[in-house]
């Protein structure tokens, strides 16, 4: 019952989301003309324009006539043939790019997670302790420096001058995708950097956050009885302190899952790592309508599945929110 | 009717095609003052750091040739020849031109036609040669000209550099036999000639059967040039390999062309040795020659010229004392030392490049001219005060109705070159008291601005083109003249002359390169006295080579070639030459 009215407020929000996406881009300045102009160069004759404007399938009808047409589309699950890219349809374009971002999406926001959890809880189960006192504050001040300048200056070190990593891409140039180790083994090398580069700025809040959290729950009374039942510490610790702190960063969760696309976009510039943030970037350079619908589309519908999820995991995690829904 | 083919890939963060030849390392430089930059410039007096990338590993002869073509993020598959957004293969290494024009020669290259003849003032005869093969086997013929010229009337999407010829002045194309083509023009018009030439030739027997040429993209293309066959293709990187039935021998055995995302990581790769021809550092010889003297060059020929464009359709600038009063305040050598590390010369009154055209500029133009291209700030104050544009109290002058003068100058992000250049006229301008902000904008959003007219000052290049007469319809003729608000990319300071428009008639209708010349001369002089727009300094063409794995690339010994790799369709000249080490 929770599940479903949730469901059917995230159907409204989904459509309000849609019309959103269809007229903002459109209320921007700029015209995706510019861009034939750019690309087209000195070569374009009006005869020429014309017939572009027609292939491209630029008209002058009302913005709710488009509005109309764009909504069937999309019910069809036509989003369209992308402007900057023409003649390729979007979903060609978008293809190129998903699988990689949610890879290092998945993986980087997946990996700061676990260790800014595991560092809070300790950092909060040891007070005062050597991580307590060196973890928060020095991966707030790593996080706190501008994340293109850091990025570029471990992929200079690492991977230009050193050499550990290397220097860009998703995998080794020379080979074809495959379901080989070795394959494997060089999508993982080239994942390293980008991952650990978004690990470094954004673990400090998830530490942070946890530890915070965990002090306010180590103080409860159930802890106390918990303590005096003569528990193994191990089991305070992960199933009742944790499990209860977690809750707060469970909901960040969802909004950092909703962010990856978006917030991505300098990672995947820096690393030349070939995801869907440095589209939405060229998307919104180049005026190209179908392309940035379906990128918002795209990011729209992450945040809502994973708040979504997190609304799940929630019940699950915390029997308070049933009972409240049920009563 | 544009005679180059100025489609380029253009540099982070978007894939578009450059204006007016535009080098495509143009909007490399952002990285100038990045880390890379200074990390480089700190180690590159070290060592020579060995190359992280192994050798090739294959036998000699098939090396894949790694290029910087196209920063362009997440290739597409698109080999459309007359396609805006078609990957730069296309033209530059499948679709080959009837004959390329050698802006490093200032020949006319014969390549699958091998002569071209006026016979009478509209008619061009056209031979082929017998001997080029389609990449399917199937021989090259007349009758794919003619079908490729007839496709491209039917279909006025379909862009190419004879665009636009059957609307100006084409009237039908036939083919005589299959080696003959036959090009008849409404009126004589000489430089029909290399337009029709550089035009890109199609299948008849593949394209014949497309429904929508236009909206087709060309996933496996059937090209007369030397690199045909998609071997592999992935967003972040394609390979192509031989045709197995060109025409030329081929000493390497492919292309390989990654995508980069901007600047910094194409310097990266440059300075660390894996790239092997193009790429992008700044000041070479600190930071690229120093690393492998042996193997590391570049090669940095001057094709056209950079100029300050002065929107004519506003005041001041419609006067032309204003223009020139603004070209003397400049101080063309500091703009040549800091934004492109002194490899550079002033340009000249003509505003001709001097050496692809030394045959038609005229010395005299050139000497009486110096009084209007030098740096003199004193007779700078003295035209504009000369010219109404008096200082206020404030030091900054207004215009003759005591408006306080306030331009900007744009310029597209990132290209570095010419962000510095318009930072060095900012700061001549206001020292002779003319107040100029300079704003960096998004490409397109300058490209749209400056075709549009919707600008005071910008920075403009020209096209590389067989004869000048381009280059003056381009600046000077009321053919390209436009009102602002209409777009055109060419004339952006919308300057027309009834005296020029005469002149290139004179020079269109005959075909006589003595009569031309003396014509160029006299345009040559009316540009000088009419300064449509500013002349600042020659543009280089970027052009870097690495020869661990690759010989022959053109260089300023051996100049058979432009080493760049986007102006016009000049890399086919290169291939044949190329050998794997």
């Amino acid at each position: 019952m929770y599940l479903l009215r949730r469901l059917g407020f995230y159907a409204l929000a989904a459509f309000v989301a849609v019309s959103v996406n269809f007229f903002l881009p459109r209320l921007a300045p700029g015209d995706p003309a510019s861009t034939m102009f750019a690309n087209y160069s000195t070569q374009l004759t009006p005869a020429a324009l014309d017939g572009l404007r027609e292939a491209y399938g630029l008209t002058d009808d009302p913005l709710v006539v488009q509005y109309g047409r764009y909504l069937w589309a999309l019910l069809h699950g036509d989003l369209g043939v992308s402007l900057s890219q023409f003649p390729s349809p979007v979903t060609d374009v978008i293809a190129t790019g998903l699988g990689w971002s949610i890879l290092l999406g998945v993986v980087s926001v997946a990996a700061s997670f676990v260790i800014g959890c595991a560092l809070g809880a300790v950092a909060a189960w040891r007070r005062s302790g050597i991580v307590d006192r060196v973890a928060p504050p020095s991966l707030i001040f790593v996080g706190s420096f501008p994340y293109f300048f850091l990025a570029l200056l471990l992929m200079y070190l690492l991977a230009f001058d050193w050499g550990v990593f290397p220097l860009g891409h998703a995998y080794d140039d020379g080979l074809e995708p495959a379901l080989t180790l070795e394959f494997a083994g060089s999508v993982a090398t080239h994942l390293a950097l980008p991952v650990f580069t978004i690990v470094l700025v954004s673990v400090g809040s998830w530490t942070l956050n946890m530890r915070n959290a965990m002090v306010g729950v180590l103080s409860e009374d159930y802890l106390t009885l918990a303590e005096a039942k003569g528990l193994a510490p191990r089991h305070i610790l992960l199933r009742h302190a944790v499990r209860n702190a977690l809750l707060p960063n469970v909901t960040m969760l969802g909004m950092a899952v909703g962010m990856v696309f978006s917030g991505q976009i300098l990672t995947e510039i820096v690393f030349s790592y070939p995801g869907l943030g440095f589209l939405l970037l060229q998307a919104v350079t180049t005026v190209d309508y179908p392309l940035m619908q379906a990128l918002f589309l795209i990011i729209t519908l992450s945040v809502l599945a994973a708040n979504f999820i997190v609304d799940s995991l929630y019940a699950l995690l915390d029997p308070r929110v049933r009972q409240v829904v049920a009563a | 009717m544009r005679h180059t083919v100025t489609r380029h890939p253009a540099f982070c963060p978007h894939v578009s095609r450059e204006p007016v030849s535009r080098p495509v390392t143009r909007r490399a430089f952002i990285g100038g003052a990045g880390v890379l930059a200074l990390g480089v410039a700190a180690t590159a007096c070290g060592s020579t750091t060995p190359s992280k990338t192994s050798p090739s590993g294959r036998p000699a002869g098939t090396a894949l040739v790694t290029l910087v073509a196209e920063s362009s993020r997440n290739f597409t598959r698109n080999f459309n020849p007359f396609s805006p957004t078609s990957r730069w293969a296309a033209l530059k290494a499948m679709y080959e031109p009837l004959m390329i024009n050698n802006s490093a020669t200032g020949k006319l290259d014969p390549w699958i036609a091998s002569k071209a003849e006026w016979n009478g003032p509209t008619r061009l005869d056209l031979t082929l040669r017998n001997d080029v093969k389609w990449s399917d086997g199937k021989s090259f013929q007349a009758s794919d000209v003619v079908f490729t010229f007839e496709l491209m009337k039917r279909n006025k999407g379909l862009i190419g550099p004879a665009s636009g010829a059957w609307e100006d002045y084409l009237a039908s194309v036939e083919a005589v036999d299959p080696a003959t083509v036959r090009f008849t023009l409404t009126k004589p018009y000489s430089p029909a000639l290399y337009i029709l030439v550089s035009q890109f030739v199609v299948p008849e027997h593949v394209w014949s059967s497309i429904p929508d040429p236009v909206k087709h993209t060309n996933p496996d293309p059937v090209a007369t040039g030397p690199f045909t066959v998609v071997k592999s293709f992935q967003p972040q990187r394609y390979q192509l390999t031989a045709n197995p039935h060109y025409w030329q021998k081929l000493g390497v055995g492919g292309l390989n062309i990654p995508a980069f995302s901007g600047n910094d990581q194409i310097s990266a790769a440059t300075i660390g040795g894996q790239i092997d021809w193009g790429g992008l550092v700044p000041d070479p010889d600190k930071t690229f020659v120093s690393r492998d003297p042996q193997h590391f060059g570049y090669w940095w020929p001057r094709t056209t010229c950079v100029y300050l464009m002065l929107n004519t359709e506003k005041k001041p600038f419609d006067d032309v004392r204003v223009r020139k009063a603004v070209s003397l305040a400049l101080d063309r050598q500091r703009m040549i030392d800091i934004a492109v590390w002194g490899k550079s010369a002033p340009a000249n009154a003509t505003g001709l490049p001097s050496g692809p055209y030394k045959d038609w500029i005229d010395p005299a133009v050139v000497q009486e001219g110096a009084s209007w291209v030098g740096h003199d700030a004193a007779k700078a104050g003295a035209l504009l005060d000369e010219a109404g544009l008096k200082k206020g109290a404030d030091g900054f002058r207004t215009l003759p109705d005591g408006t306080p003068l306030k331009l900007s100058i744009i310029v597209p992000t990132g290209w570095n070159d010419w962000i510095s250049s318009s930072q060095c006229v900012a700061d001549n301008l206001k020292e002779v008291g003319i107040r100029v902000e300079l704003k960096t904008i998004a490409y397109e959003t300058w490209t749209d601005s400056t075709y549009q007219g919707r600008f005071d000052l910008t920075l403009g290049s020209a096209e590389r083109t067989a004869t000048p007469f381009e280059f003056f319809r381009g600046m000077m003729s009321s053919a390209t003249y436009k009102p602002v608000g209409t777009a055109s990319a060419l004339n952006v300071q919308r300057y027309k002359s009834a005296e020029a428009d005469k002149l290139l008639a004179e020079f269109a209708a005959t075909p006589d390169l003595a009569a031309q010349q003396a014509l160029s001369k006299q345009l040559e002089a009316l540009f000088s006295r009419e300064a449509p727009v500013v002349p600042l300094y020659e543009q280089p063409d970027w052009g870097l080579y690495n020869t661990r794995r690759v010989t022959g690339f053109p260089t300023e010994k051996d100049p058979y070639a432009p080493l760049t790799l986007q102006s016009t369709p000049s890399t086919f000249l290169v291939y044949p030459k190329l050998r794997s080490v």
